[in-house]
């Protein structure tokens, strides 16, 4: 087709030469005199002309091929970079943080040990750095699934609230859920239904048989305003649990570079932190779920109790914890306070109950032990309405929810985030948006603005959220609302 | 994002930096990879590798651009996977590309054509992306990702040949040859093309027959 030439005038090697410079001239990437060749030439070839526009065609079709997006965050956790980086390097950078941030006698002595114990651990295996309890419980677990939560990609599935055992919350095996403080279960709706005051695994049980997962009052007071009095102990067990696994967390991000926090840094405070008398493991097992056994005497009620079990298998926790009594160095002990200090100086109160916690744990355990459901904040405008299925998996930059909502196929919504009763301008606005598909199904990602400081919900102060979603253009004002916070999770008793 | 604060700090071992770039890139990476390998899996795999590359060896990353830099990682990895793939006919890329059947198309999916597109976008997009990809995934290797990079992404010629480390002449001649081939496969569904476009494959088929 190209060599068909309508004048036969025209020279054969121009056709060809020109015929070959189309596409250059196209982006015009060709020079003054190949330009003057094809000019003239296309002005007298109708075949060299025809060529031109069907490559310009092509070329615009290839341009207008749909953006396609990575079916999974590409970012890198630090697991995936350990054995690349020399154990040298992480000696230097924890060893400056610890000197600006620890300034008790108690920290530096909790400091010397778990150096030592974190040099052989990680010489043994190539974790990341893990200073806090429960990461070197890690460390010495077997249970390989078990990933450091780098607070990069940190992945966060919602615990369920026992109470919501039919709720099905993946603990997906690799995710470092310790970050996580689990999310409240579907809707508050659920919420009203549970009789304020008392947390007993009954009232759970009876939350349960109503089709909204109710969380049980325990749960939800330790986080927020906890009214009753028989909850308030396990404030302090949640405060706790809180400030450890943040400073793990923050263990386990911090980059090299101290962070700018002026009061402690990340690493210092998990030195400091181990608290004395919660096994390692704890953390784990509280932002995990409820450990099997008691999930499942306890929620069951609604629920099968395989079906917790199977919930909550995947999860490391049970393994942590098993291992967890061993593991818990002497020297921790008393760092507990101070870390509480340092890191999250908001929990305080919760502190001198402390000693009490371990009395409630148990109730604690058996409602929601990772999770730490804060009780939404009201917006009495809309009602609420239960999410099923909820999976939440917050990472830096992202926050991905599926779950299944009360809602008609089709029907749009639109996340919103919230912070402490105020809504965040947060993510992409068209990343909040989606639509209900079969059967209720639904699935957003949100991802933040870029730039946005606080992309990575975990590298800033820990706080409630609440993610609701909302039905746009519905007949009724309704929404689902997902309280989760970025407070350490509640431990576990031992 | 600063970037040069970003690349200097994951130079000195910042994961949580060298993440804030791979967040800004992650989705020019993938399309790329996607593009050259025409499979979701496999470019997911490819960046990952790449992302893991790029940052064990940023410190070698001097004044070029990240982007460039990034990118040549993210295509070198391509022919890698490319190669592997040749080595396994069961899964060649034709065999992944060619057969509408074949696992997720992202192309395909529902939920990557944005709320306001028309509906003939989105038609061109569920039907004739796929037709494209296939034709790009009949093209030789090198032809292929220079395609990729510049009619898919716009890389200009530069970039490419900074990129690809091939001379401009060659850039040139390869992006020609690759364009005149595709042509040929995307006329072998007329159908499948905007009416603008058959009607010139038409006139030219009558003139040449």
């Amino acid at each position: 087709m190209m060599m068909k030439k309508k004048q036969p005038e025209i020279d054969h090697q121009l056709h060809q030469y020109v015929s070959q410079l189309l596409s250059a001239y196209l982006d015009g990437q060709v020079n003054s005199r190949e330009r003057y060749l094809v000019e003239s030439h296309l002005a007298v070839c109708s075949t060299c002309r025809r060529d031109l526009e069907v490559l310009r065609q092509t070329v615009r079709l290839l341009h207008q091929l749909p953006a396609v997006v990575p079916p999974r965050p590409l970012t890198l956790r630090p697991e995936q970079i350990a054995p690349a980086s020399p154990p040298v390097w992480r000696w230097l950078f924890g060893v400056p943080g610890l000197a600006t941030g620890v300034v008790t006698l108690m920290c530096v002595m909790a400091l010397a040990s778990i150096l030592l114990y974190n040099h052989f651990v990680r010489r043994g295996d190539g974790m990341p750095v893990a200073l806090a309890p429960a990461m070197r419980s890690m460390a010495v677990t077997p249970a390989p699934e078990v990933t450091i939560p780098g607070g990069v990609t940190a992945e966060v599935t919602p615990t369920p609230a026992p109470a919501e055992a039919h709720d099905v919350v993946e603990l997906p095996a690799e995710t470092a859920v310790p970050t996580l403080v689990l999310p409240a279960p579907p809707g508050q709706a659920d919420v009203s239904l549970v009789p304020p005051a008392t947390p007993t695994p009954e009232l759970a049980a009876e939350g349960i048989s109503s089709p909204p997962p109710t969380l049980p009052a325990t749960q939800q007071e330790g986080f927020i305003t906890p009214p009753p009095p028989p909850q308030q102990t396990e404030a302090p067990v949640e405060a706790r649990a809180v400030e450890e696994t943040r400073a793990q967390r923050a263990e386990a991000t911090v980059p090299p570079e101290p962070e700018p926090s002026p009061t402690t840094p990340p690493d210092a405070v998990a030195m400091a932190l181990p608290p004395a008398t919660e096994t390692p493991a704890a953390p784990f097992a509280a932002a995990v779920k409820a450990p099997e056994g008691q999930a499942r005497e306890t929620v069951t009620p609604a629920t099968p109790p395989e079906e917790v079990g199977a919930l909550t298998e995947p999860s490391p926790t049970a393994l942590l914890a098993a291992e967890a009594p061993a593991i818990p160095p002497a020297t921790e002990t008393p760092a507990a306070p101070i870390a509480a200090e340092a890191e999250v100086p908001q929990e305080q109160p919760a502190e001198p109950a402390a000693p009490t916690a371990p009395l409630q744990v148990e109730e604690t355990a058996q409602g929601t032990p990772g999770v730490s459901v804060a009780e939404p904040t009201a917006t009495p405008t809309r009602i609420p309405i239960p999410v099923r299925d909820l999976r939440l998996t917050i990472k830096p930059g992202l926050i991905h929810i599926e779950g299944q909502l009360p809602l008609p196929p089709g029907q749009p919504i639109m996340a919103e985030l919230w912070r402490e009763g105020e809504r965040l301008t947060w993510a992409i606005p068209e990343t909040q948006h989606g639509k209900v598909q079969e059967e209720g199904r639904f699935e957003l990602e949100l991802k933040a603005q870029p730039d946005h400081p606080d992309a990575d919900l975990f590298r800033i102060e820990p706080a409630r959220y609440e993610l609701r979603i909302v039905p746009l253009e519905f007949e009724a004002p309704v929404e689902a609302r997902i309280p989760f916070d970025t407070f350490p999770p509640a431990t576990k008793q031992p | 994002m600063d970037e040069m604060e970003m690349i200097a700090r994951a130079q000195r071992g910042d994961l949580s930096a060298f993440n804030r770039l791979v967040m800004a890139y992650q989705n020019l990476a993938y399309n790329v990879a996607y593009r050259i390998m025409g499979d979701a899996d496999a470019a997911a795999d490819v960046c990952q590798e790449a992302f893991l590359s790029a940052f064990k060896h940023i410190r070698a990353l001097r004044s070029s651009s990240f982007k460039s830099w990034l990118i040549r990682i993210v295509t070198n990895m391509c022919y890698d996977h490319l190669r592997y793939q040749r080595r396994r006919p069961a899964r060649s890329l034709e065999a992944l590309t060619s057969s509408d059947e074949t696992g997720e198309d992202p192309d395909h999916a529902a939920w990557l054509t944005s709320g306001d597109a028309s509906p003939e976008d989105v038609v061109m997009s569920h039907e004739l992306a796929a037709h494209i990809q296939r034709g790009i995934a009949t093209l030789p290797a090198d032809q292929r990702v220079i395609m990729v990079l510049s009619d898919v992404q716009g890389f200009s010629y530069q970039e490419i040949a900074e990129i690809t480390g091939i001379p401009l002449g060659t850039v040139k001649s390869r992006l020609s040859r690759a364009r005149a081939r595709l042509r040929e496969y995307l006329a072998t569904r007329p159908e499948l093309l905007p009416a603008e476009y058959r009607q010139l494959i038409h006139d030219d088929e009558e003139e040449t027959a």
